[in-house]
């Protein structure tokens, strides 16, 4: 007699830094979680993802709904065959507020970009991004710890042990590092300007993001950067209360997507199945000389056979 | 009762004239001390991020008079009197200012093409309740004291600009020229070099000059420190000047403009000029740098 | 006289067949794409507003093509840069070995450059009125497709008609030489009908929109990354007052402005140049009128947008209104952007839900 098949939603957020997967059963339970490095090409990252889920999972696991989020989410979702693709506000706040019910305030800093969330009763009222900026993000973190020399996974436990924080300033990568730089030459400790760079990150996470927003409790650190010890401390002593980090928050991003998705319950799935992780999957930009838009067409191919092409402003091209 | 005047943008249009009013007018008058780091930082956290560098710090300036003053001082500065505008920043500060702090903000309009600054000055008077020959006694004494700060100015123009050591021309407005923090140290640093700073503002214009409707420039800015600065240009290089170093505060929107004609104006004639960006992240190090680097070029 | 003038959006038409009908040689300027972008910006000074960098992309085509001649307003009422715009443009065009005439019209000297021109080019009075007559009511015509775009949007039932109709009619409109009135009155007739053509939900009472800011970005599909239509695509019904004609009407009855003003008085008490109070008064309008978001658009650093915003926000935080703030330049990417759309359609969304109970 055949067995039940476990049926299963798929969340996927692919960042420029990180691609995570999150795979939860009808009971909202993870049954499985992976956190992968983008490495500058979401395609393989997204093929590695998948390859690797399946070795963790049982083999009667069936996949009814796929959920994609994150700043490649339309690649992504071509790719994998998603049924819903969704921006990475939305499927954060979806996260944090499963967790932690009630909660007002998200702060969520990433690879690439930091945001803040407002929620009321569970929904998203208002939030703000950083724009271009670097400064105040994981990959900024970790260019200073490599630049300290000390693994960015001990990081946050160095930097527990300053009495006395170096004050580092400036908002911009640049400015940050140059001073960075200064103090060390005159003789600050490691732990000292550990310390120093999280505080200042705090800092330019309040004027640059969080700056005319409402926060209040609770409130929750996600992503990432919320897996550093000294940025949650950080982030205490500047907010003056406590922070939850909820379970899940590095890949929580992922794990929204799949609530949305199973929210959603699609009839039927757009998955195309574990075995795109072994097929040859290509994507291409050209731009369009039809008019002066000029736009950027990209374009995407799973055996050589286009599956999807956007970035056009007329549909002449998308419309495949 | 304690009047706050925060010392950035509107103070350094005219140094001294208004706490010496209101000291008259027999208030204690609190000017928030020079610009620091912690001010800078304070205007820095709660000021829009596209503003200007100058911007901000008077917002830190405001920020540090809020709980120390019982009035805080944010005059509307509209047009001077030759009815040339401000920067259009100067119109929104009394209402930004009032969302910003909770302390209640002392505010007049002051369009000197709609009416004169004593009417203006008076009814600020009225109403703080004071009587006509109070406020007419500080009018006075305030524009007297102004005077003669000016006359003060031009005389030590005159003795600099017979100095045989290289005479450099500073250009900026002058809420950066005078903070010690804004302009960088830079007479200082000019000093120490064995140069002559000369601050433009300082270079006096005679009344026909300046009086009402005298046209000037191509293009005539319409913004009083537009035309100015660049009619002082004109003034300074009838003397024989070395170089010349322009301070622009970032995102300063008017000085994107004016720059491109200050420029001109000393390139055309083969003065070397320095162009200077300054923000909360600007370097003592790399300034020192640049401005030796310059000093040789000359 | 060979002419050349800032691209604007589809207003663009509307300047084309007013200087056709004063009897000028024009040559379009390029619409704007990243190309002319990143040209503009390379001879633009850098910390010049952004919409001064996109017209100089604009143009550098056209001049290669033999324009000689630029027309650009100046804004001499106004306190903002815009004021200095034709003569830095002329400026730096000319630095850089092109031999151009930037034409500055503005307020005051309208009517003696359009004389000159008339007499020029040897064209009646009558002809010259009707040359501003005809690209008025294209100015008008543009608006009301626009508009009607906006509402139907959200309520086709075929995804995408709607833009699929509005470029086919102003393909059209930018291809066929305007002469007479009846010219526009039966292109407008057709395109009526078109889009009366296109199937809506009637009963569909979508999550409204306003969209307030900087006039040149909020009304250049080709430098807000189509806002409007990628937020109609998403089911949101935009609102925008701000238009060229509203701002000649401000220009030709100043008293409008006394109005505007007492209505934003216990905000802002000054103009602070630009559109600035206007921002204000169509965000308190979008609360007045029970809407369910506003977003505002602006070029990163525009002086009347920047000081504003910290009353926009203020309004947003007293009344609850949704409120997105963008600014745009040459280094925004388009990504971002549309995360930040769909993020606040949520919010816009959840707003409009939160309203029903």
């Amino acid at each position: 007699m055949k067995t039940k098949n476990i049926r299963a939603f798929l969340g996927i957020d692919v960042g420029s830094i990180s691609t995570n997967l999150v795979l939860i059963d009808i009971n909202n339970q993870v049954l499985s979680s992976l956190y992968l490095r983008t490495q500058g090409n979401p395609i393989r990252a997204v093929q590695q993802g998948l390859k690797e889920l399946r070795n963790q999972i049982p083999k009667n696991t069936e996949i009814i709904g796929v959920g994609a989020t994150g700043s490649a989410r339309y690649l992504a979702g071509v790719i994998i065959g998603a049924d819903l693709i969704k921006n990475e506000i939305t499927t954060h706040a979806k996260g944090a507020s499963f967790f932690v019910p009630g909660v007002r305030t998200v702060i969520e800093i990433g690879g690439q970009d930091s945001k803040i969330i407002i929620l009321e009763n569970g929904v998203v009222v208002d939030f703000a991004m950083s724009l271009i900026c670097a400064a105040g993000t994981g990959a900024f973190l970790d260019a200073q710890a490599n630049r300290l020399k000390i693994p960015i996974e001990e990081f946050g436990a160095i930097s527990l042990k300053s009495v006395k924080p170096t004050y580092i300033s400036g908002r911009c990568t640049v400015f940050s590092e140059s001073d960075m730089i200064h103090k060390q030459q005159i003789g600050h400790s490691i732990e000292d300007i550990a310390a120093g760079l999280c505080h200042s990150l705090v800092r330019n996470y309040f004027s640059a993001v969080a700056k005319g927003k409402n926060i209040s409790g609770p409130i929750v650190f996600q992503g990432g950067v919320s897996e550093n010890l000294g940025m949650r401390k950080a982030f205490e002593l500047a907010l003056g209360q406590k922070i939850i980090v909820p379970p899940h928050n590095t890949v929580i991003g992922a794990f929204g997507a799949a609530l949305l998705v199973k929210e959603k319950m699609p009839e039927k799935t757009k998955f195309l199945g574990f075995e795109i992780s072994d097929k040859d999957i290509k994507c291409a930009s050209f731009q369009c000389a039809g008019c002066p838009n000029q736009c950027e067409v990209i374009e995407t191919r799973i055996d050589k056979k286009i599956v999807s092409r956007w970035g056009d402003r007329c549909g002449k091209w998308s419309a495949v | 009762m304690t009047i706050g005047i925060p010392r950035g943008l509107f103070y350094w249009k005219n140094p001294y004239f208004w706490e010496t009013f209101f000291e008259i007018l027999g208030y204690q008058v609190l000017v928030s001390p020079l610009t620091n780091k912690e001010i800078i930082e304070k205007g820095v956290k709660a000021a829009d991020p596209e503003t200007c560098f100058s911007n901000k710090v008077f917002w830190g300036h405001l920020l540090w008079l809020s709980d120390r003053a019982d009035y805080i001082f944010v005059p509307l500065l509209k047009t001077n009197e030759q009815g040339l505008e401000y920067c259009p920043k100067f119109f929104g500060l009394p209402d930004l200012a009032k969302i910003l702090i909770k302390t209640p903000i002392l505010t007049g309009t002051f369009d000197r093409r709609k009416e004169k600054i004593e009417k203006t000055l008076e009814k600020l008077g009225r109403k703080l309740k004071k009587d006509k020959k109070t406020i007419d006694k500080a009018i006075k004494t305030a524009i007297l004291k102004e005077q003669e700060l000016k006359e003060k100015a031009g005389q030590d123009f005159f003795r600099k600009i017979q100095s045989k050591k290289p005479k450099i021309v500073l250009i900026s407005h002058p809420y950066n020229l005078y903070d010690e923090h804004l302009n960088l140290r830079m007479k200082e640093k000019l000093t120490k070099l064995e140069a002559e700073p000369l601050f433009i503002d300082e270079v006096p214009l005679a009344e026909t000059q300046i009086s009402k409707g005298v046209k000037f420039g191509n293009p005539e800015f319409h913004w009083e420190f537009g035309k100015e600065i660049m009619r002082q240009i004109q003034e300074i290089l009838k003397y024989d000047i070395t170089g010349a170093i322009e301070i622009s505060s970032f995102q300063c929107g008017c000085d994107a403009v004016l720059k491109e004609f200050v420029e001109k104006e000393f390139k055309d004639r083969k003065i070397p000029f320095l162009y200077l960006l300054i923000d909360e992240h600007t370097a003592d190090v790399g300034i020192q740098t640049r401005l030796e680097a310059f000093i040789d070029t000359l | 006289m060979i002419a050349t003038f800032p691209y604007w959006g589809n207003y663009t038409i509307a300047f084309r067949v007013l200087l056709e009908n004063l009897g000028i040689t024009v040559i379009l300027p390029e619409k704007t794409n990243s190309r002319t972008i990143e040209q503009g910006v390379k001879f633009s000074p850098e910390l010049f507003c952004f919409p001064f960098k996109v017209n100089v992309g604009n143009y550098l085509p056209a001049l290669e093509k033999g324009a000689n001649t630029i027309f650009m307003w100046e804004n001499i009422r106004g306190s903002c840069r815009l004021r200095y715009y034709w003569i830095v443009q002329q400026k730096i065009l000319r630095e850089a070995g092109y031999k151009v005439k930037v034409l500055n019209l503005n307020s005051k000297n309208f009517f003696s450059e359009i004389k000159k021109i008339k007499n020029e080019n040897k064209i009646s009075l009558w002809q010259c009125l009707k040359a501003f007559l005809l690209a008025f009511k294209i100015i008008k015509l543009i608006e009301e497709l626009e508009k009607k775009a906006n509402f139907l949007r959200p309520r086709e039932i075929c995804p995408g008609q709607t833009d699929k109709i509005l470029s086919q009619c102003f393909e059209r409109l930018s291809k066929i030489k305007i002469k007479k009135f009846q010219e526009i009155s039966s292109f407008q007739k057709q395109t009526l009908w078109k889009f009366s053509q296109i199937k809506i939900d009637k009963k569909l009472n979508p999550p409204k929109v306003g969209l307030v800011g900087e006039i040149y970005l909020i009304s250049d599909s080709s430098l807000n990354f189509d806002l409007e239509k990628k937020l109609g695509q998403q089911g949101i019904e935009i609102h925008r007052e701000m238009n060229l004609s509203h701002h000649i009407k401000k220009t030709a009855f100043p008293w409008i402005d006394w109005f505007l003003q007492r209505k934003i008085m216990p905000y802002l008490c000054s103009t602070v140049g630009g559109h600035g109070r206007d921002a204000i008064k169509e965000m308190l309008d979008c609360v007045k009128n029970d809407f369910d978001g506003v977003i505002q658009l602006l070029p990163f650093g525009c002086l009347p947008e920047v000081t504003v915003r910290p009353i926009l926000t203020k309004i947003h935080q007293e009344s609850g209104l949704p409120f997105l703030s963008l600014s745009l330049d040459e280094q925004v990417a388009e990504a971002g952007i549309n995360t930040r759309l769909e993020a606040f359609v949520d919010v816009v969304k959840n707003h409009y839900e939160n309203k029903k109970h």
